[in-house]
């Protein structure tokens, strides 16, 4: 019974993370990323990756395939008038299946199935230094507001996290299967965040440099690990071929355009700073993790947490702390280390103050995280997020089947739940508006714009040259309280006197 | 999943609900009424986004304990008894020197332009806020110590004056706990658009600014340079502002008005709040309608 007891804790967590996920995730295809993630995975599904819109190629104004492109794509370099995701195509190759059994519902489970796997990876990583430490980290891991934050948000930050998690706790398993199954991970996890490659590279010079292997022994382990990534890389390349015209392009855009010499001090700081307040100031114990830990385990792991945080250091510079996600497959490896840390301290002053120090660390831990979480409104944002699914089933009942909707923020959610073509009005000519009006009546459809309150200022200010821009008659249908549907055509009969009543969808 | 979890919640508190309703039921109120409060309507019905104004009238019975803690609740519920929303408010003459012969007051209330149209009944009470006892009062009881006051229709907007939001604004905010009534920042000037209804009117507004760090605040509404209204806020209390507008103007005319507002403030900028929010906020507009001068006077300040 005792030996069960660790599996069942683990299970119990890990089933925790499933209905904290289930009840307060979001599920839904709103943002830029989760269109992305959500609406490539629909074409995986499909087998059609690259489709045509004819009325992108007809369109008379500049950058007209631009503004065809939803939040999250842009137009492709190779096939005219289609789009390809700005995103990697990992996640949603492994949501793909789960779209084709399930349904959209099936397709969201796979981020709290990846959240699940990431405690179970870090327990599995943890138990290399001691079961306690393995369950500790696995709680921890389960509370940390920025696990809490992904894990209910169909992203990649959490898939690519579990699959380095559980790379790096198969290449330091000393199992015979051990380099198979972490190259099988690490190359999942390069197909949903290739940037972050580097990893890969981390775990093979473990398992080529270990001390408990002969050197065939590590020869070998380090070539089944590499063929396991080489054929996701070589996967990758093959996409990135497809969609971008060349295997080391990106949908982000240029290498020069996305990493500079001076983001490295700005973001330095701002990771630093959201790390520690997101995990709080004991996580600097994990630096003393060489002097208290197997040196060739902490070595690797303190390894792995400075190559995540060097891949981002570079990138763009950001402001909210949300973006130590991109950290997220090195906090858990750094919660393993400041656990394990303490562990062996607590272990100096006798084996039994080790469960003690171990269990009161990890309850305050869960404890702080939580309340973390909480503060940073982790548990309203499916709330929040709703206003995108709500928009699209507006006009999915409301607008009639020949309507092209004029949105932005909203343009993944127009498509995804109201099925209805969308031109991107801040990527449109300023001076086209009217025109682009003119030309899709002409293709007959019925042009709306949709949009938020908050960027209404903004589409003022962009066609000021244009009567519509002024936004001066009822919307049709307003999706409380933030977003409204306009007709343009209703502008002419309201200030002609005719009334204009305003639906209302709370 | 978040469904059945959802409905299990709601099947769960409307059980303990009524199960807690029938308890208290079943025990006879035994206190005397202590004050009688009765509402009068300045108009059997009102557009949804609408004002409407509200007379109190209120006496006390002799010797009745009445504190100056008490405020007035008033719910606005539909037929089947749902809470739609509320206006409740401290009374501008305090309970205590309330007395046999009524005193009145007049308040007025926006309905949300998101409410439903029908049938609304005003309930009302006097209680001790947040969750404080609730006084008996003379009347018609629809349970705990709440008495049916009046009623009114809701007719759905027209939206023959619809005013827009130029520049100068936030994106609309709401609080989970009030979803009818939701608002908009300004940015320090913010521009309001409308075409005139071509006769006598005015432009009603329901403004706040709820961070007493700021201080007191001066609005000015103006018509290109005419200076319409000035208007000292007082921060955390809401109020109805009447502006009369210009007359003279041809129906379906464009009137654009600014509203300015001196100080603005920054929330990151007050240690108070503790905020991250790095706007340049002015005064929160609650509700805005474009109205007959015939549909009568606004009180203010109307709120707490």
């Amino acid at each position: 019974m005792r030996r069960l007891i660790p599996g069942l804790a683990l299970a119990a967590v890990c089933a925790a993370v499933l209905v904290i996920a289930a009840r307060f995730g979001s599920f839904v295809a709103g943002g830029s990323d989760s269109y992305c993630y959500v609406h490539q995975a629909e074409r995986w599904a499909s087998g059609r990756l690259l489709v045509p819109e004819p009325l992108a190629l007809a369109a008379p104004w500049p950058d007209a395939p631009l503004t065809f492109a939803p939040a999250g794509h842009r137009p492709s370099p190779t096939i005219p008038g289609a789009i390809i995701p700005i995103c990697a195509s990992g996640l949603s190759i492994l949501m793909a299946p789960f779209l084709a059994v399930g349904g959209p519902t099936g397709m969201f489970l796979v981020i709290p199935l990846c959240g699940a796997a990431l405690v179970a990876g870090t327990y599995l990583l943890g138990r290399r230094l001691s079961t306690g430490v393995g369950l500790a980290a696995a709680v921890v891991t389960a509370a940390s507001p920025i696990v809490l934050y992904q894990v209910i948000q169909p992203m990649s930050d959490v898939p690519a996290a579990a699959f380095w998690v559980l790379a790096l706790a198969a290449a330091t398993s000393g199992d015979r299967r051990g380099p198979l199954l972490a190259g099988v991970c690490a190359g999942l996890a390069i197909l949903i965040r290739p940037n972050l490659l580097p990893l890969g590279f981390v775990c093979g010079v473990y398992l080529l440099a270990r001390p408990d292997r002969s050197w065939s022994g590590r020869g070998r382990d380090a070539a089944v690990y590499a063929a396991a990534c080489a054929v996701a890389c070589a996967a990758v390349l093959a996409i990135q071929q497809h969609f971008y015209g060349a295997p080391l392009a990106s949908g982000y855009g240029g290498l020069g355009e996305i990493f500079a010499a001076e983001n490295v001090m700005p973001n330095a700081s701002r990771y630093l700073t959201w790390l520690v307040q997101s995990q709080t100031p004991l996580v600097v114990l994990a630096l003393a993790a060489p002097f208290a830990l197997p040196r060739g385990f902490a070595g690797v792991c303190l390894a792995f947490c400075a190559v995540t945080l060097a891949a981002y250091l570079p990138y763009l510079v950001f402001e909210d702390w949300s973006y130590v996600r991109f950290l997220l497959p090195g906090i858990p490896v750094l919660i393993v280390l400041m656990l394990g840390t303490l562990a062996a301290a607590a272990r100096r002053a006798g084996a039994r103050w080790e469960p003690a120090a171990l269990a009161v660390a990890s309850a305050v831990l869960v404890v702080v995280g939580v309340r973390a979480a909480e503060a940073r409104q982790v548990f309203q944002l499916g709330s929040l997020e709703s206003v995108f699914a709500r928009s699209g089933d507006v006009v999915a009942s409301r607008l009639p089947g020949n309507a092209i909707v004029l949105t932005s923020r909203y343009s993944g959610s127009v498509r995804y739940y109201g099925g209805r073509r969308t031109i991107v009005w801040d990527t449109l000519d300023p001076a086209w508006l009217d025109r682009a009006l003119a030309f899709t009546r002409d293709r007959g459809f019925e042009p709306y714009f949709l949009l938020d309150s908050s960027e209404e200022e903004t589409f003022r200010q962009r066609f000021a040259g244009s009567v519509f821009a002024r936004l001066d008659w009822p919307p049709l249908v307003e999706i409380a309280p933030q977003v409204r549907v306009y007709r343009p055509a209703d502008r002419e009969r309201y200030l002609r006197g005719d009334a204009q009543p305003t639906e209302y969808v709370r | 999943m978040h469904g059945m979890v959802d409905r299990a919640l709601q099947m769960t508190v409307v059980l303990a609900g009524v199960l807690f309703v029938q308890a208290c039921a079943a025990a006879e109120d035994t206190q005397q009424p202590l004050a009688a409060l009765a509402v009068s309507l300045a108009q059997p019905g009102v557009e949804a986004g609408a004002p409407i104004e509200f007379s109190y009238r209120v006496t006390r019975v002799p010797g009745a304990a009445l504190s100056d803690d008490h405020w007035v609740f008033v719910h606005l519920v539909d037929d089947a008894g749902m809470l739609l929303w509320t206006d409740d408010h401290r009374p501008p003459v305090p309970p205590s020197r309330w007395g046999a012969e009524p005193t009145t007051y007049r308040r007025t209330m926006f309905v949300p332009r998101t409410a439903s149209t029908g049938r609304i009944q005003v309930e009302a009470g006097l209680y001790v806020p947040p969750d404080g006892p609730r006084v008996r009062l003379t009347g018609t009881e629809k349970g705990d110590r709440s008495y049916a006051v009046a009623a009114f229709d809701v007719r759905p907007a027209s939206n023959g004056v619809f005013v827009a939001f130029g520049e100068g604004w936030h994106g609309a905010e709401r609080a989970p706990q009030e979803p009818l009534r939701d608002w908009r920042w300004s940015a320090g000037e913010g521009h309001l658009s409308f075409r005139h209804p071509g006769r006598d009117a005015v432009l009603w507004l329901e403004i706040d600014q709820p961070v007493a760090a700021v201080g007191p605040q001066r609005l000015e509404v103006r018509d290109g340079a005419a200076l319409l209204a000035t208007v000292a806020i007082t921060p955390g209390a809401r109020q109805v502002v009447r502006v009369a507008l210009p007359g003279g103007l041809a129906a379906g005319s464009m009137v654009a008005l600014d509203l300015t507002v001196q100080p603005t403030f920054v929330p990151a900028a007050v240690p108070a709040l503790r905020s991250q929010d790095a706007r340049e906020l002015g005064v929160r507009v609650f509700n805005v309608y474009v109205g007959s001068v015939a549909a009568g006077p606004a009180t203010a300040p109307s709120s707490p």
